[in-house]
């Protein structure tokens, strides 16, 4: 798998050298026109050269006789050659009748070009030149001058232009990588930071965050998003950790019940009658009872976030849930009032009301002073409902432990088979609905269990 | 050996209590940490087993008060909280053992056992005195190799005063390690304890006297040369 620093650079430098193929094949083909131009342009030149050469003197012009034009028209060949150069080649057609004469260093005749054109073509002896032709007059007195020369010098011009070009283009190559390697570098060095500290993230890390710090704008939402992630990862884990820390700890008493129990009745069997396995179904009951609540905790917290609301009748609910603990409350004297305002519709998930309710109320029911009264009611400072019953055993102190899972009262614990988790059930369906319990001793020790919104 | 356990739970307090009797010790229970501190600074115990989360005072601040006030009975800490940190708070705090929820009878047994002989500074869990030997594992003795028919309170009686040769214990002590804090102790059943004792120890091996008689003062367990 490619790399995306590597996949940039890849990117970059064929970029860069298609660029600099394209400038450079422009200036070479540029610069060998020009070449080319000259070089045309000095064969008309010549041409022109070789004709005045002819006209001024007179030594055989054409329709003077002589070989019938056999000699070039300045005089001989010689001369031309030494007035043009020894390495220009030049050839004259007369245009009436097939005379032609051509310079000494010409063994075949050159081409006859189209007019002004000028052609690129390679002598028998191997020589490369460029020709070009140009008439003269028409008729009898007419001529058609071609002249050549070898292109070597063009092209040695073009093989250094070449040579140069290259040599940059590897210089530049070496600079654009060095270049595109240190902007990919930068530019990439974010991401690298990230992926850093995103190696480092394991099971003990999770309360760390990625630091947004300096980051440009493109990481700045998938870092804020990976810091949310990271925040409902911890708090998953911490629930997860919390969930069987409780349990193992909570567990442990009712285990070591059976375990001690058991070891006993082995130990010296005439123990192990009908009473010690009563007590063993007693700690196994509670136990199981500790599993189901936890495990109905942890369902309430995941189930949160999908959950939907309906509505339905608040009276009848709590009527319904006080049933389930009314002859608790009948055999300690405890009765119950439930206020007009509470004949109102809630909406909300019905299940989970169930469970709040049931709990404030099966704690009134059992914790209220015997002989008192339970009130339901809507409550004070826009509560959603409020029971209210005496605790005169119930202290401040105790407010702050309440919700707490597996707290229990002094009151309440080693001789009771209560769990602990009654209210930390009902505090987390009261969360779960974007509600919060809040518990509050009122004048004459009256404990307050208000459910109010967030 | 009598001992006191203080435990909210009351099936496991029973149960644990209940070994420990069959074991041979005497057991006293209390089922939050204002009682346990009350009869642990009322009582001579040999061993105390505390839980640390108990209603009323929690484990640690009745062990801290105890040491605070001097008192060195030995305390087994008995509890679900074990972690390292929890052992080593509870040691710190003047625990001798520490024993971590669920755990095994045999090995609580033991613990109790070795608290109550590192308090006579016996490491051995056979006590001799001349040819009298006592088994405190089996809760047996035998004298000059003759095995001894003991009740489990003359074995009581005769464990207290074999771990201590030499020292001379009041009848109240000796009530101390032979009732819990329920019985009603008649005023003879030491005398009539310490009489069986004679005769069972007079009978076997050597035969010569170890219990002796100090008026006024109580007995004094010896083999007299």
């Amino acid at each position: 798998m490619k790399s995306i620093r590597r996949r940039l650079t890849g990117w970059f430098l064929t970029g860069l050298a298609v660029l600099w193929l394209g400038a450079s094949a422009s200036v070479y083909w540029s610069y060998r026109s020009g070449l080319m131009a000259g070089m045309e342009s000095e064969l008309q030149t010549l041409c022109r050269q070789v004709r005045s050469s002819g006209n001024a003197g007179g030594g055989g012009g054409p329709g003077r006789g002589g070989q019938g034009w056999g000699g070039p028209p300045g005089g001989s060949e010689q001369e031309l050659t030494e007035v043009l150069g020894s390495e220009v080649y030049w050839q004259i057609w007369q245009l009436a009748g097939d005379g032609t004469t051509r310079s000494p260093n010409l063994s075949e005749d050159l081409p006859q070009t189209d007019e002004g054109r000028a052609k690129l073509i390679t002598l028998k002896d191997g020589t490369k030149v460029m020709t070009t032709g140009h008439q003269y007059g028409m008729g009898r007195g007419g001529q058609f001058v071609s002249v050549a020369r070898p292109i070597e010098e063009v092209n040695a011009k073009l093989a250094q232009v070449l040579g140069t070009l290259v040599l940059t283009g590897l210089g530049i190559a070496v600079v654009a990588w060095l270049w595109v390697r240190f902007v990919v570098n930068d530019g990439l060095a974010p991401l690298r930071r990230i992926a850093d500290e995103m190696e480092k993230i394991d099971i003990a890390s999770l309360h760390d965050r990625f630091d947004d710090r300096g980051l440009p704008v493109e990481l700045q939402p998938i870092v804020s998003r990976l810091n949310e992630l990271m925040a409902r990862m911890e708090g998953s884990f911490t629930r997860e950790r919390r969930f069987s820390a409780d349990l193992a700890h909570e567990m442990r008493t009712p285990i070591a019940e059976a375990k001690t129990i058991a070891e006993t009745a082995v130990k010296w069997p005439d123990e192990g009658g009908p009473d010690a396995w009563k007590d063993v179904v007693a700690s196994v009951e509670r136990m199981e009872s500790i599993v189901q609540s936890m495990l109905q905790l942890a369902r309430i917290e995941r189930e949160a976030p999908q959950k939907k609301g309906t509505l339905f009748p608040l009276r009848r609910l709590i009527e319904e849930r006080w049933a389930d603990h009314a002859s608790l409350a009948a055999s300690r004297g405890v009765s119950i009032r439930i206020a007009a305002s509470m004949e109102q519709s809630l909406e909300g998930d019905r299940a989970w009301w169930g469970h709040l309710l049931g709990n404030l109320l099966g704690n009134a029911a059992e914790y209220a002073d015997e002989g008192s009264e339970v009130i339901v009611t809507e409550g004070e400072d826009q509560a959603i409902v409020s029971v209210l019953n005496q605790a005169s055993g119930l202290d401040e102190n105790a407010l702050t432990h309440l919700f707490e899972r597996f707290w229990r009262a002094d009151q309440v614990r080693g001789e009771s088979e209560h769990s602990g988790l009654g209210l930390a059930l009902a505090q987390a369906c009261a969360e779960a609905m974007g509600l919060r319990i809040e518990a509050l001793i009122r004048p004459n020790s009256i404990l307050e269990m208000r459910v109010v919104r967030q | 050996m009598r001992v006191l356990v203080v435990e909210d739970s009351a099936r496991l307090r029973a149960a644990v209590a209940k070994a420990l009797r069959r074991s041979g010790y005497v057991v006293d229970e209390a089922d939050n940490g204002e009682d346990g501190l009350w009869q642990a600074r009322e009582f001579a115990y040999d061993a105390v087993v505390l839980d640390l989360m108990l209603p009323k005072i929690d484990g640690l601040e009745v062990l801290a008060t105890l040491r605070n006030e001097e008192n060195r009975t030995p305390v087994l800490l008995l509890t679900a909280r074990n972690t390292v940190e929890d052992r080593v708070a509870g040691l710190r705090s003047g625990a001798d053992d520490y024993l971590g929820k669920p755990f095994a009878l045999e090995e609580l047994l033991a613990r109790v056992d070795v608290m109550c002989r590192r308090q006579f500074d016996h490491p051995s869990t056979l006590v001799r005195v001349g040819d009298l030997e006592v088994d405190t594992v089996r809760k047996t003795a035998t004298r000059g190799g003759d095995p001894l028919d003991l009740t489990a309170r003359e074995y009581r009686l005769l464990e207290v005063l074999a771990f201590q040769p030499g020292k001379v214990m009041s009848r109240t002590e000796m009530e101390t390690h032979l009732y819990d804090e329920l019985s009603s102790p008649m005023s003879n059943v030491v005398d009539a304890t310490v009489y069986q004792l004679r005769r069972k120890l007079g009978a076997a091996g050597s035969g010569t006297p170890l219990i002796h008689t100090r008026r006024g003062q109580g007995y004094l367990f010896e083999e007299l040369s």
